[in-house]
Order: C-alpha cells, then structure tokens, then sequence
C-alpha cells in the first residue's frame, strides 16, 4: 500500500484546502468537525480519506464538493475559491468539474437508467439528443449496463444501480468525482467490483477520484490514504 | 452565497432566470413531474379530485347563481318593480314593494304631482314608461253561512220557482235551528255579554224566527220574512272570514301594457278607466275558494310534485280535516242539492240505500293514494257545483276596508270584482305572489286621497256649510268675523297632509254608476301617487345603472322631489334574497377553497419532505434552485391542467344539459327562486375561465410553503448518511 503523500510532485492541483475550519453548531454548543486543515489533491489521483465515525470524512467531501463552505480557510476547487462564490456559481462548479457518488446511490426512481445518466448534461445544456444519447450509451457500456438503459432504478441490483450512479458522475468529464462511502451498501463482493470499476476508469480517463470509506478493502486499492482523526489529519 | 435580495426577490430571479435551460430541461421536468404523480397515485387523487371538485362547484355554482340572478331579475321587473322605483324624497322609511318583514307597508309619503314628474322622465331617452302606484293594505269580508243562504234564498223567491223556494227555506230553517243550539252551546266559549254588545241579543232576534208561525207564513209574504232574516239573523253568524288584501292601485291599462308577467286569469281585466278589482289567483284560491275544495288542490299539487299521501304528512292532515268537516259542506247544501250529491255518490260508491248523504260526503273525502284521482275528479264532478266554490265572484262587489294613511280614519270603499290574475313565475310565492289589483282612484280613495267624485262632494257639503277658504296669513283677520266656519287652506307646508286629502268619512256604498264611470287619463294622472316604476328601453345593467344616475341629476337639477332606487333595492327581502344566496355561495366557496388550500397544501407539503433527498441530490448533482422550483411548480400545474380542467368540463357538460333539459323547481320556494317551473341555466365561458383560474391560484397558494421548503433544502440532505 502507498504511502500517503503530503505534496503530490509536479502535478496540477484540482484541490487545495489551507488552513480550513468547520464549524458545526449544535444549539448552544460549537462542535468543530476540521480544525486546520490543509491538503492538496492533484489531478488524476485515486485517494481515499479514512477515518473513524465522525472523524470529519463527510464534511471535508461535502467541502471539497462545494456543497458546504468552510467556516474559516481557503477552499480552492478547480482553481476557484469556493468561499467567494455565490450559490449559483457553486451549482454551476459542481455541475461542470464535480462528479458525485453517493452511499445510497441516490438515483431518480421516476428516470430510467439511460433518463438518470442523461440528467446532468440536460442541466448543463447545449448539448443534442443524439449526443447525449451517445455519450451515455457508452458510459452504460463501460459500467456493463448496455442492456438496462430502460430500467427504473428499482428494477436494478444494488451494485447495478451504483454502477448507474458511476456512470452518471462521469457523464459530465468532471474534473473531480467524489464518492461518499461508495462501497457501504454493497456486500463485499459487488463492493470489490465497484472499486474496480472506478480505479479502472481512473487509470484509461484520469479522471480524479476521491472517496471517503472505513472499508479495508477499498483502501487497498486507494494511490493515497488521507486519515482523518478528530477533524485533523493524522500524520 | 450571493448578498441575498429578500426572500421574494430571489425568488422571482430565480423564476426569470435560465430562460433557453427552461425549455431544454422541460421535457425532464414534465417527466419527473407525471411520474411523481402517478408514483404517489392516492395522494394525487385526493389532491386532484379536491381541485376537481373545487372547480366543478365553482362553476356549476357561479352559473347557477348568474342563472337564478338574472331569472329573478326578469320576473320582478316585468312583474311590478319596473327596473327604477321613485318615491317621496325624504321619506320616513325607505320604500319597500313587498312591505317590511312584519308584512306592513313603510311609511313613504305621496308624490303629489305625478303628471310633471312623468313628463320630466320621459325626457330620458332610456326611459320607455313611468307607472303611477300605491300599495297597501285592505281587509274585507266574506258573507257568513247565513247571509249566503240568506241571498240564495231570495234569489229563489225573486224566481218564483216554488220547489226551489220551500227547499231553501226549509234548509234555511234547519242552519238557524244549529246556529241557535250552537249559540247556546257557545255560551261556554265566548264571553255573551260582549257579543250582545257587538251584534246584539241573539235571543231577542231568535224568538221571532223560533215562532213554528214564521216559517209557515214564510209563504204568504216572503219579502218581509226576508227583510227580517237579513237584518236581525243573518248578522249573527260567525263563520264569516276576514280577508286580507294587499292591493296595487294602479292605472290597470298601462300597468297591464308595460308588465309582461301580468296575465288575466279568470274573469276579464278592470276596463280602462274604470274602477275594478282583480284577486291575485293565488288569494282567490287561498282565501275565497271553499276549504274542501282547497285541501283537494292542495293534495293534487303534492301528488303531482310527485309525491304521495302516505309520505306527505301535510296530504294526511288535510283528509282528516276534509273528513271531519263534512257537517260545513252538508250545511251549504239545500235539501234538493244534497238528495242529488247522495244519489250520484251512492251510485259511485256502491253505497248500500240506508247511508246517509254525510256517510256517503265522509267515505268521498276519505282518500288514499289508490283512489285519489277517481275521488277527486268525482267531488268535482258530483259536489262542487252544487257548492258555492267561491264565496266571492266574478261580479260581485267586495268592501275593502282599510286606514286612510292622512287621517288615520277607517275607510270602506266597494269595488267591483272583475276576476284573477297571476304574475308568470311569482304566482306560486307566497313571498311577492301576494298582490291583488286595483284602480288608482279607488286606491286613493282608500289612502284617503280626494278623487273628483269626493272633491265635489266636499265642496258641495262645504258651501252648504258656509266654509270658506283661507290662508294662515289671513287668519288673524278671522277673529274679527265671528259666526263664520273656516278652514285653512294648507300650502302643502306639511307632508302629512298634502292638498287632496280626503278628510271626510266614508259610508262604502256601493254606486253601480260609480263603478260604471270611465274616468279621463287626466284625472287618473292628476292625484297623488305612492310610488311610480320606471321601465327602460335598454334594460341592461349597464344601462340600468347609466339611467339611474341619469335620473338622480335631473332629480336634483329639476327639484322633482323624489327618490329614485333600482328594481332590486325596491324588492327589499324578496330582491335581496339574491344577494343573500350571492354571498351565502361566497361564503360557501371561500370555505371550500380554505379547506381545500390546507388539504392541499399539507399533501404537496408531505411530498416535499418524502422528496428531500432526491431534491438534494438533484441540487448536488447540479440543479440550480429554479430547477427544483419548476419541478415542484410543474406538478401542480399538471394537477390543475388535468383535475381542474376534468372538474371544469364536467361542470360544463353539466351545465349544457340542465341548460337544455333545466332544473325542476320541486317546491313553491325554488318557484320563486327559478321564477318558473324551470331553471335554465347558461354556460358562460367567463365563468369555466374563471373557475379554472380559481382552482390554479389555490393550487398555487398552496404550492408556495412546499415551494419555499424545497428551496431551502441544501445538496447536503443528499449526503445526511454520512457522519
């Protein structure tokens, strides 16, 4: 297993977070979730963040995802400050340089699966039917789905419907996909075949993978392992 | 987050934004939407078929309301409001066609000079035609039992038919022996002394009739013997009724030209100019026609609403009472009248030869749903033509008797009844059907007002008197002559007592001559009037409310002294009836449209939160916050395009239907209400358009708080499994 990397050498930076602090505030009380931290992903890397239960996964995802914003730092996701940007622009970063992937796959259970992987290049516009239809097509092809395109995600397996939630973050060519707990709701195998999936399409695209996960498995597969204890990364 | 402009004005940005990302996602949207709607298929229903609902009330409702609104308004103003009322500028009380709830007329003054005010109207163009009225009420009497047989009676002698004659005399004689013994029972009843009082000691008027000698010298000198019984018997009887009457005055000519409702019944209408009464169809029967006969219409009616005697309590009660007032009917009977109904009904009946004529009258009158057609049509076959039906007829002269509104005096005036009359569509109301018809002067005669008939008696009674006219300003020059009567001459100073007032008393002697004379335009034109209706040429409410106005500053610039209100002010309770059901349909449908925002409102508020994850997700995988304000923003419009588009077609079809079959005015009240047997009501594309407007700003009030949730919701939700 690598060992985790503070400064990735001469790559470019997708991801920088200096100094960030999250804040949570329950009632009365200020929980601190990250306390000062600092971290650097680089473009093309294939890394897990782990970490005990509360100890910050979720929060930094949701940071770096652009779906929270830092109570103190500097936040830089795909060279913008995310702490400058308004909500739109945030919703703009994700929907063009972020992919999602989500514990409990969180697909549409109206849309097909073709409808589900379609969706974000409908936001985005500007693009035909003929090739969005291409474009997911291929992408059902490269996750083994060819044949499902017209299922309902409850006419789907567990791991099938994840390899539909795959699909889908990479629809868009993000820059980045995050992946929370990607492999949590799956059995161990369907799980191992999943990582697989996402490492391979790391290794032919590039494209930047980073996940949160407590599972062995998965971090064995991770270039660099980010732990977190207590909202700090542990040294 | 960018600086935040208010809560509404992100909003609104948000709704403008993204004008070209609209259409493309749309498709997707429409999608997410109809497949939410059928994934939560009960919720939608119960959603959808409030809003249905909602919008089939509204409409249907709407509809019928303009329906019964314009109906109602047809029926008064062709009846007897005209489309404006006028009447005395500060009045006491504000004027009322249909009288005050307590069935009394307001107090409203008199407009002196109707001659001039006609003549000012007609100067609008819009104005076709000014009646002159006066409304109020009279009572009067029918004869008692004995003054009927009375009259019978002489009537035969007059004849000489001699069979006839001894047949009456001899029934004559059996009424007053059980009038006698009922007075004698009566002694326990009523106080005597009184009645002695009023009607004198019946005794002392008895004795001569209960001489065996007075029937059997009935013969040799009927006249004297009639004389007698008509002065000193006939008074006594008790059974006479009182009726009241609430009378138009009017000239009967031109009201009978301008009011289309009004339609001659029975009888012949008042000639023109002359004096004459005419019985509202609806009193006549009511009030004039003979109590069996009556509860027979009465229970022909029920039945041919539909209904039947052993479900109709009112049907029951009045067989009881048909089967124990027999005695009354038998007692109208003359011995040869009754011997024929007693015969034809055994025959009928199949009655054995030992039944009584009253045996057989209480097995007639003893009706149930199996023989109530047969029965009815033989009482009217066999036994209401041997009955006086009507105790008032055609031709006979009626005594009206009311309070001259100037002097407080009672006034008797007779008029000679003509026949009956309805108004289309009110005759069935006791509400605004009640109205009986008069000539103008006998009307002012009963107001107290002179007519040139009582104006030259008075002037003949004052120069005869040596009464001279003068004024206040030569009043002190009076002292000075005494010996002479004066009176003074009023300058119409007080409103109370306007030139014309008839001061005098009146006997209620019935003049043939009188009722024969025809009187001049002129001289029905010149004395006062109560009201006056005004109908128009253009009788729309547009033009109704532009004359109106019209009218009120040629009122003011003019001076002409009179108030002026549109046809449903004057109606009062029966015009405001509309505005009640008017509001009582607002109300209705305001209470609706709560129950249905909240129901509505909680249901998509439930979806919003079941959906807070997928919204989330949406949100994290890009979705800006328009999108999801269209998404939910969709399904509501998808709910009020299919369910209030169902509800509003539905309510159309309904409406297309009940217009071209109508809907059947099952009580005298819907009568009223429908004015007619029927209500037809129209379809008016306004309305559909306004319904299904109605039903999506609900729908959409109710879709704001959902809204603003979903707004609120943060990409994070889509994470929440996490930490």
């Amino acid at each position: 297993m690598p060992e985790p990397l503070s400064e990735p050498p001469s790559a470019e930076r997708i991801v920088q977070l200096e100094g960030v602090r999250k804040d949570y505030r329950l009632g009365a009380v200020v929980v601190p979730a990250l306390r000062a931290l600092d971290l650097t992903i680089s473009r093309g890397e294939f890394s897990a963040i782990a970490g005990p239960s509360g100890s910050g996964k979720t929060t930094l995802l949701n940071l770096i995802g652009c779906v929270d914003v830092a109570t103190a730092g500097r936040v830089t996701v795909a060279g913008q400050e995310t702490g400058q940007l308004s909500d739109r622009a945030l919703t703009r970063l994700r929907l063009f340089q972020i992919g999602f992937i989500f514990q409990s796959f969180n697909l549409v259970p109206v849309l097909t699966a073709l409808q589900n992987i379609e969706f974000p290049l409908l936001l985005q516009g500007g693009i035909g039917r003929a090739e969005r239809h291409e474009r997911v097509r291929a992408l059902l092809a490269r996750v083994g789905l060819g044949d499902h395109a017209e299922h309902r995600p409850g006419e789907l397996s567990g791991g099938q419907r994840q390899r539909v939630a795959i699909a889908r973050a990479l629809v868009t060519r993000p820059a980045l996909v995050l992946a929370d707990e990607p492999t949590a709701n799956l059995d161990s195998k369907t799980g191992g075949t999943i990582i697989e999936l996402m490492q391979q399409l790391n290794e032919q695209d590039g494209t930047t993978f980073l996940f949160s996960t407590h599972d062995q498995q998965v971090i064995k597969h991770a270039h660099r392992v980010i732990r977190l204890v207590d909202g700090q990364i542990a040294a | 987050m960018s600086a935040p402009r208010g809560r509404w004005g992100r909003l609104g940005a948000l709704l403008s934004a993204e004008g070209s990302l609209l259409w493309q996602t749309l498709p997707v949207v429409a999608r997410i939407s109809l497949r939410n709607l059928r994934l939560h298929r009960l919720r939608t229903l119960l959603v959808g078929s409030i809003l249905l609902l909602g919008t089939l009330l509204l409409l249907s409702g709407s509809c019928l309301f303009e329906a019964v609104d314009q109906a109602m308004e047809r029926t008064l103003v062709n009846s007897v409001a005209g489309h404006i009322q006028l009447y005395r500028a500060g009045a006491k009380e504000s004027f009322q066609l249909f009288g005050n709830m307590d069935g009394s007329m307001p107090d409203v003054g008199v407009i002196e000079n109707f001659p001039a005010l006609r003549r000012a109207l007609l100067q609008l163009d819009n104005v076709a035609t000014v009646v002159p009225m006066g409304i109020d009420i009279a009572v009067s009497s029918t004869e008692n039992l004995l003054e009927r047989q009375l009259a019978a009676l002489r009537a035969a002698v007059r004849s000489g038919d001699l069979a006839r004659q001894r047949a009456l005399a001899q029934h004559l004689q059996r009424v007053i022996a059980v009038f006698d013994r009922s007075l004698s029972n009566a002694e326990a009843l009523i106080d005597v002394a009184r009645y002695k009082r009023e009607y004198g000691d019946p005794d002392l008027a008895l004795a001569r009739v209960r001489r065996p000698d007075f029937w059997s010298r009935f013969e040799a000198d009927p006249y004297d013997a009639l004389e007698y019984l008509e002065n000193e018997v006939g008074p006594l009887g008790l059974d006479q009724d009182l009726i009241w009457l609430r009378y138009l005055g009017t000239d009967t000519a031109l009201f009978r030209q301008t009011f289309d409702r009004f339609e001659v019944v029975d009888g012949t209408m008042i000639p023109p100019g002359q004096r004459g009464f005419l019985f509202n169809k609806r009193v006549y029967e009511e009030q004039v026609k003979n109590k069996t006969a009556r509860r027979l219409d009465l229970i022909k009616e029920k039945l041919d609403e539909g209904l039947t005697i052993a479900r109709c309590p009112d049907c029951q009660s009045w067989i009881r009472l048909n089967v124990n007032q027999t005695g009354s009917l038998l007692m109208q009977l003359d011995p040869l009248a009754a011997e024929a109904v007693g015969a034809a009904l055994r025959r009928e009946l199949g009655g054995g030869k030992q039944q009584s004529t009253a045996q057989l009258l209480r097995e007639l009158l003893a009706m149930d749903d199996q023989n109530f057609a047969a029965r009815h049509a033989l009482f009217y076959r066999v036994v209401a033509p041997r009955l006086e039906l009507y105790s008032i007829k055609f031709g006979d002269e009626l005594v009206l008797t009311a309070f001259a509104r100037g002097s407080g005096y009672t006034r008797k005036v007779p008029v000679k009844v003509y026949g009956t009359f309805r108004f289309r569509s009110l005759d069935r109301s006791p509400l605004a059907g009640g109205f009986n018809l008069v000539d103008l002067m006998s009307f002012r005669e009963l107001y107290g007002y002179l007519t040139p008939e009582r104006r030259r008696e008075q002037e003949t009674l004052r120069r005869r008197a040596g009464v001279k006219a003068v004024t206040r300003a030569q009043a002190e020059a009076l002292f000075a002559a005494p010996g002479e009567v004066v009176e003074e001459q009023g300058r119409g100073a007080a409103p109370a007592a306007p030139a014309g007032l008839d001061l005098g008393p009146s006997t209620g002697r019935y003049d043939a001559a009188l009722q024969r004379r025809v009187y001049s335009q002129s001289e029905l034109d010149h004395g006062v009037v109560v009201n006056a209706a005004v109908m128009l040429k253009d009788g729309s409410r547009a033009a109704q409310r532009r004359t109106l106005e019209q009218l009120r500053t040629l009122n003011r610039r003019l001076g002409l002294g009179v108030a002026a209100i549109g046809w449903r002010e004057a109606s009062g309770v029966v015009g405001q009836l509309v505005d009640v059901i008017r509001y009582a349909l607002y109300g209705a449908m305001l209470v609706i449209f709560l129950v249905a925002l909240i129901i509505v409102n909680n249901a998509l508020l439930l979806a919003t939160l079941e959906r807070t994850r997928e919204i989330g997700t949406l949100r994290a995988i890009g979705a800006q916050r328009s999108f999801v304000l269209r998404m939910i923003v969709a399904e509501t419009v998808v709910m009020v395009a299919v369910f209030g588009g169902c509800g509003a077609a539905l309510g159309s079809a309904a409406l297309l239907w009940l217009g071209h079959h109508g809907i059947p005015a099952t009580t005298d009240f819907f009568h009223f209400l429908f004015s007619g047997p029927r209500l037809y009501p129209a379809l008016a594309w306004s309305q559909v358009a306004l319904a299904l407007a109605s039903c999506a700003l609900v729908a959409l009030i109710a879709t704001l708080s959902p809204a603003r949730l979903a707004l609120r919701v943060t990409p994070r939700e889509a994470m929440a499994e996490g930490d």
